[in-house]
């Protein structure tokens, strides 16, 4: 009965409780918006890698990703892997991460130097223009055809040389690492270098141990690193956490301290309110424990509602995002919508302290009141 | 008949700076089961603080307050609660009803503080709510509820844990002249009927007439008050003094005319008029 109570106090009071849950829906809204687009940010920066899917990566000895790393080997090392029965498939590319400028903009950017006439590295879907035909032709992401007004035949600035745009590509965009595909012997001017690669994809042939294959290509080809696809990946994704975790975490502590505050002051407004109430329970034989479980529980009620509103609020703008802000990547998962319960229970309860406090020290006697 | 409450020498004093106000002073009285004991006085004379330290709301500073065997005096807060919920009924002036909840809900609310059978007190609740009149408003929210009927809730709030006491703050305080005599005339029963003690502290002068023994507050002491004629009739129903100029219910019987506090006591002595003349003085003026 103490709990319909509760229950029904919430329910009458309907304009304190719809602005409280709207409060920390808006808190919860914020902190799971950055963390669903940090995690769209590190699913767009594994894309490529990912879409790739070699079984073995080759590389500089000493770097084991991508994203912000360099590496540098010689085109020989790829003919002697070429050359290993238990491989069916190498091909190398080019890379570097560097400025681009795009029209009147600046921005960091991944280049990719492709092979002639091999496809192996990308780009997988032209959304609009075409393929790679000649030097000083480039293709960039999409998305950044409606950010950035380029249209076909625009041009991209890398380093030292002018670049055509003649395609835009689906899938290798993210904001902090777009790729940008041009021929790999323009890259190789551009740097100065001859006989270089960045990296090797490895394809294997049907049924050969990738574990031995990775052994072996280590001890046979010296000065290289070589990782597996899944370590690869994840190297990748790691990076991009480490460089985003701490905004993140700031983000969601603050949010969750709002969350905590707005919970406390609707659960603080609807004590007062019911000071009279809470008096009168208190005098006809209410324990200061079962009151104190009621508020926990109108706050548990407050926080999963607004939860719950925050999550459909943010469904909602995951779906219209790709029409608003093409750019924003955002990644929604089971775990994004459901790990923070604990962190609610947590908020709730801190929410609800001090408003507890005070039902604590309330006079039963006030019943007597008649104010 | 046992006694129910017992106050020895029950003292409260409040602290302002330099001074201090002697809320009660020393009080000692005895209340007996089905007893109704009626505090009078001015405002200001302690009057609820007492009755507060009688429900263990506040604490005396001296003396000691014995409920049903429990000296309340010496059990800590977390005791309290218990004592209250199983052995005290309160019912409060302004009603104090709980506003989010049905009338059956409100009076069902302190059972659910105490450990009992569901079953036991479903049923009490159910003849508590046909005996005060409310089934057909079972379950309206209490700011539909007209002030007698809410002052009926509270009283069926108060009486659901089967207390052996009620204490009762001006009940009749927001209450029409009607209401005030049928609220009245309801806790006049249950002391009767139920063997429960009410404690009522109250201005009205009209509620004297159920109470066993009145007792006078000033200055936080208490005296015995004798009773003093007035020049008001008599309810041949209930006993209760009716004044004859205000009173609204009337009937003749046998060339005489009988006041009644309610429409309810009419009702009753119209059913029935012998059984309550037999023995009833005739209703006069008193000089």
């Amino acid at each position: 009965m103490i709990i319909r109570w509760g229950y029904k106090t919430l329910a009458t009071q309907k304009a304190a409780t719809l602005a409280g849950i709207a409060g920390i829906a808006f808190s919860f809204l914020l902190a799971l918006f950055f963390a669903a687009v940090w995690k769209g940010e590190i699913e767009q920066i594994v894309a490529y890698p990912k879409k790739l899917d070699p079984d073995l990566w080759v590389m500089q000895n000493g770097v084991a990703n991508m994203h912000m790393a360099s590496s540098f080997i010689w085109d020989w090392k790829a003919d002697a892997i070429k050359r290993m029965p238990e491989v069916e498939q190498v091909t190398g590319f080019l890379y570097i991460n560097t400025v681009i400028q795009l029209k009147d903009s600046a921005l960091f950017g991944f280049v990719v130097g492709l092979p002639e006439k091999d496809s192996r590295a990308g780009p997988w879907k032209i959304s609009h223009g075409r393929n790679l035909q000649a030097d000083d032709e480039i293709i960039i992401p999409a998305p950044m055809r409606s950010i950035f007004h380029v249209p076909l035949g625009g041009l991209v600035r890398i380093v030292d040389r002018d670049y055509k745009v003649v395609g835009f590509s689906e899938g290798t965009y993210s904001s902090a690492n777009p790729i940008f595909f041009v021929m790999q012997n323009q890259l190789e001017d551009s740097l100065s270098t001859s006989g270089m690669l960045s990296y090797l994809l490895i394809d294997a042939q049907p049924n050969v141990d990738i574990v031995a294959l990775q052994q072996k290509i280590t001890e046979k080809i010296e000065k290289v690193s070589v990782v597996t696809q899944s370590e690869f990946v994840s190297n990748d994704s790691n990076m991009a956490k480490q460089m985003g975790a701490e905004t993140i975490l700031i983000m969601t502590i603050i949010c969750s301290v709002l969350a905590a505050l707005i919970v406390g002051y609707v659960s603080y407004t609807l004590t007062l309110k019911k000071k009279k109430e809470i008096a009168i329970i208190k005098a006809i034989g209410g324990k200061e424990e079962q009151l104190v479980f009621v508020l926990l529980m109108q706050s548990i009620m407050l926080v999963f509602m607004a939860y719950f509103l925050a999550l459909m609020s943010l469904l909602l703008i995951s779906a219209v995002m790709p029409w608003l802000a093409p750019q924003i990547s955002m990644s929604i998962s089971l775990s994004l919508m459901f790990v923070p319960a604990a962190l609610i229970l947590v908020i709730a309860i801190i929410g609800s302290l001090y408003p507890a406090i005070k039902l604590v020290r309330l006079d039963p006697a006030s019943a007597y009141s008649n104010g | 008949m046992s006694n129910v409450l017992e106050t020895i020498s029950a003292s409260k004093y409040f602290d302002g700076g330099t001074t201090r106000v002697v809320a009660v002073d020393k009080i000692s009285l005895v209340i007996k089961a089905g007893e109704i004991l009626l505090i009078m006085g001015p405002s200001g004379s302690g009057k609820t603080t007492f009755l507060s330290m009688l429900g263990g709301l506040l604490k005396a500073d001296e003396g000691e307050i014995i409920v049903n065997g429990n000296n309340i005096t010496r059990l800590n807060s977390s005791e309290l609660p218990d004592i209250r919920a199983k052995t005290i009924g309160f019912i409060f002036q302004s009603f104090n009803l709980l506003d989010a909840l049905t009338v059956e809900e409100n009076i069902l609310f302190p059972s659910r503080l105490v450990n009992g059978n569901k079953k036991d007190v479903s049923e009490r609740s159910n003849k508590l709510i046909k005996t005060l009149g409310l089934e057909h408003r079972r379950d309206a929210l209490p700011r539909t509820l007209s002030g007698g009927e809410k002052q009926r809730v509270a009283i069926a709030r108060a009486l659901i844990n089967q207390p052996k006491i009620i204490l009762a703050d001006e009940p009749t305080g927001n209450l029409d002249s009607q209401s005030g005599q049928e609220v009245m005339m309801l806790l006049h029963d249950v002391a009767r009927d139920n063997g429960v003690s009410v404690l009522i502290v109250t201005h009205d002068p009209r509620v004297e007439d159920i109470a066993d023994r009145i007792l006078w507050l000033e200055d936080g002491k208490i005296i015995d008050r004798k009773n003093e004629s007035h020049q008001w009739a008599k309810d041949p129903v209930c006993g209760m003094r009716v004044d004859e100029w205000r009173a609204v219910h009337f009937s003749e019987y046998k060339e005489h005319r009988y006041a009644f506090c309610s429409g309810r006591c009419l009702e009753r002595f119209e059913a029935a008029p012998d059984v309550y003349i037999h023995g009833v003085v005739k209703p006069r003026i008193e000089a």
